[in-house]
């Protein structure tokens, strides 16, 4: 007796954390003005897109369906903008894995399909982490730039599949800010546990140094992992 | 009670952890590899929350407690959580009963509880006619991270319940000895005025209408008909392929136990001895009775038996029709009259009412029309319907068409103008003699 599908959709709050979360780490990611430039248009296109989808939605579809179409069409040129003006091409495979991810992230969100959004989620943040992994690999980042960028994707991630989970069980009618937020809360703290230990460890000794020490770093992380994973 | 499940979002988080190491190796970059650690965490992360045992209380307040037919009740659900632990993830879904569809705000709720802390929250819903008990609420508890979850469903016995205003019935004229409010046929000493007569000598005194002598001089005598009750069994259509209705409605079957409640109350009130029945993989029988505690009984076997469930069997395992039939004739009284309400959607159900009326039973049918007209197939399905309600009126049986819209009163007072069987023969026998001429030249 009641619609299901448009009531299933995923949770504004969170969904707003997980997008925010990922403009803020790609806004840590980009040093030079060219990028700066093409994370804010690609921003200011998912922020479009969003307010034109909610007016259609709402039953304004005349005003909304152009906005939405504008947001949407804003951001591949900013891509390719990204490729051709950033230069380097470290800079390039920091920008644009970031910014696709976004766009992803965001069609997941929407929901563009049911089936499709936890998917996209996790494939847009995933990008978002490559684009960190990148901008530490190439050094365009300091170490704590890169490891909060990491965190913020990773909440961006956990924030996006709540946001489609509860969604499904209760809707966007219910009542669930509290619940999200401090979902979101946990993740972030540990989060911030986990980066805190990462500066701490950076600290200690010259990671610049042997061989030998990465080595054995690097078995007893497999080690942890395996018995972490099992 | 059940343990807690694992829900399995943290997996993969570990392929940044893995990503990191492999590309730190591959590009001799250490500082790479401290992203491991943040993947090494988060992959930690669900192993360090505990699973919740929840122990959950549960308050269900409805304003009005009663309430009219189609009018808003509004629910309030307090949840409050009786276990020692915070729970941080609680998301409930109340089991709003299914015949009823909620009108303002939502029956799901998420919280976070504290050890003894409890959250509200309301949504309106709007009354049908019959007593419609919730279903238990369903609660979801998830620890911190999200990675494990516990359902468990949590029961008040709240009921609904919305008596019916007593409704006209169309029953037939065939009577038992009881005074009840149906006019028999048996002319005689009863209490309402039917026909005069020319005196004869004996009749009492009492009865000659004097206001005709004091007028023409002319001693009549009045007579009335007998008010006499009746035995009606109602037996209301609960197969699977009554279960039809239009898309966002309510389907005949709820429809046709809401009419029961409706004319049971009607019958009941005016003293006549009144039966319930169903067709369907689980028969109901309550054999005629009167009086109020009667009609509870009745009222409560619509709201909780097996058979009027607000949703569709899952099997298709029904007894043919035949036997379903010789069921129902074995239980019912022979002077019983037959008020089927069913929606007419498959050819049995019109057979059977032939049959049962072949085999002298007085039968009536009051039927929701459950056909839309927007595809192609639904308004072959109207035109099927149509006629067998056609077949069903030529073979002499009384058939109320209740659109989806109108109330139940008005459904009979509209068929109630329409023509009698009778009259229909009558029309039929002019329709076919040669038309009188005047004079011919």
């Amino acid at each position: 007796m009641t619609p299901v599908d448009a009531a299933k959709r995923p949770t504004r709050v969170s969904s707003l954390v997980s997008v925010a979360a990922v403009l803020v780490a790609l806004a840590l990611l980009a040093d030079t003005g060219p990028a700066r430039l093409s994370v804010v248009v690609s921003g200011l296109g998912v922020g479009l897109a969003a307010a034109g989808t909610a007016l259609v939605r709402g039953d304004s579809r005349d005003v909304g369906l152009p906005i939405a179409v504008i947001g949407v069409v804003c951001v591949p040129p900013v891509a390719a903008l990204a490729v051709t003006r950033i230069g380097t091409p470290g800079r390039v495979l920091v920008v644009v894995p970031g910014v696709l991810g976004l766009a992803i992230l965001a069609t997941g969100l929407v929901p563009i399909r049911r089936g499709w959004a936890r998917p996209l989620v996790k494939i847009g943040t995933a990008l978002v982490v490559l684009s960190a992994l990148h901008a530490g690999a190439f050094r365009l980042a300091t170490l704590p730039q890169v490891l909060i960028a990491v965190l913020l994707a990773v909440v961006a991630w956990d924030a996006g599949e709540n946001a489609i989970g509860l969604g499904d069980q209760l809707g966007q009618r219910a009542e669930t800010t509290a619940l999200e937020l401090v979902h979101v809360g946990g993740t972030a703290a540990v989060g911030g546990v986990g980066v805190t230990a990462a500066l701490l460890a950076s600290d200690i000794g010259t990671v610049g140094g042997s061989l030998g020490a990465l080595v054995l770093l690097l078995v007893s992380m497999v080690l942890l992992l395996a018995a972490l994973h099992g | 009670m059940s343990d807690a499940v694992p829900t399995g979002r943290w997996r993969g988080v570990v392929a940044i952890a893995l990503v990191s190491v492999t590309a730190s190796l591959l590009i001799r970059r250490p500082g790479v590899l401290l992203i491991a650690v943040i993947g090494v965490a988060y992959a930690a992360f669900p192993r360090l929350t505990t699973p919740p045992t929840a122990r959950i209380g549960l308050d269900r307040r409805l304003s009005p407690p009663v309430a009219a037919p189609n009018e808003e009740i509004e629910v309030t659900l307090t949840i409050t959580n009786l276990g020692s632990n915070t729970l941080f993830d609680v998301r409930i879904v109340d089991g709003v009963p299914s015949i009823l569809s909620v009108v303002g705000g939502t029956p799901r709720h998420g919280a976070v509880l504290r050890p003894g802390a409890s959250t509200s929250f309301s949504y309106v819903v709007r009354a049908r006619i019959g007593q419609h008990p919730f279903h238990p609420a369903t609660v979801v508890a998830r620890d911190l991270s999200g990675a494990h979850e516990y359902r468990l469903s949590v029961a008040d016995d709240t009921t609904i319940d919305c008596e019916a205003p007593g409704s006209t019935p169309p029953i037939a004229t065939q009577t038992t000895l009881r005074s009840g409010q149906v006019v028999g046929d048996r002319r005689g000493l009863g209490v309402e005025f039917d026909h005069t007569r020319p005196y004869r000598h004996g009749d009492p005194l009492d009865r000659i209408d004097w206001n005709r002598y004091a007028a023409r001089r002319v001693l009549t005598t009045t007579q009335s008909r007998a008010e006499r009750a009746a035995t009606v069994v109602i037996v209301v259509d609960a197969r699977c392929a009554a279960y039809r209705g239009p898309e966002g409605g309510l389907h005949a079957v709820g429809r046709s136990v809401i009419a029961a409640e409706q004319l049971f109350a009607g019958l009941v009130g005016n003293r006549n001895l009144v039966g319930l029945a169903s067709l369907g993989a689980e028969p109901c029988w309550l054999s005629p009775g009167t009086g109020r505690e009667h009609f509870l009984r009745a009222r409560e076997r619509l709201g909780s038996h097996e058979a009027f469930r607000a949703d569709p069997p899952a099997t298709e395992v029904e007894p043919p029709m035949d036997a379903q039939l010789t069921t129902l004739r074995v239980n019912l009284p022979s002077n019983a009259q037959i008020l089927l309400l069913s929606p007419l959607c498959d050819d049995a159900v019109a057979d059977a009412a032939r049959t049962l009326r072949a085999r002298g039973y007085a039968i009536q049918i009051v039927s929701p029309d459950p056909t839309a007209a927007d595809t192609i197939g639904r308004r072959l399905a109207a035109v099927e319907r149509s006629h067998r309600l056609a077949l069903l009126r030529r073979s002499g049986i009384r058939v109320v068409d209740w659109p989806p819209g109108e109330s139940l009163d008005l459904a009979i007072a509209t068929d109630r103008r329409r023509t009698t069987p009778g009259d229909w023969h009558r029309n039929l026998s002019a329709v076919s003699a040669p038309p009188e001429t005047e004079g011919l030249s």
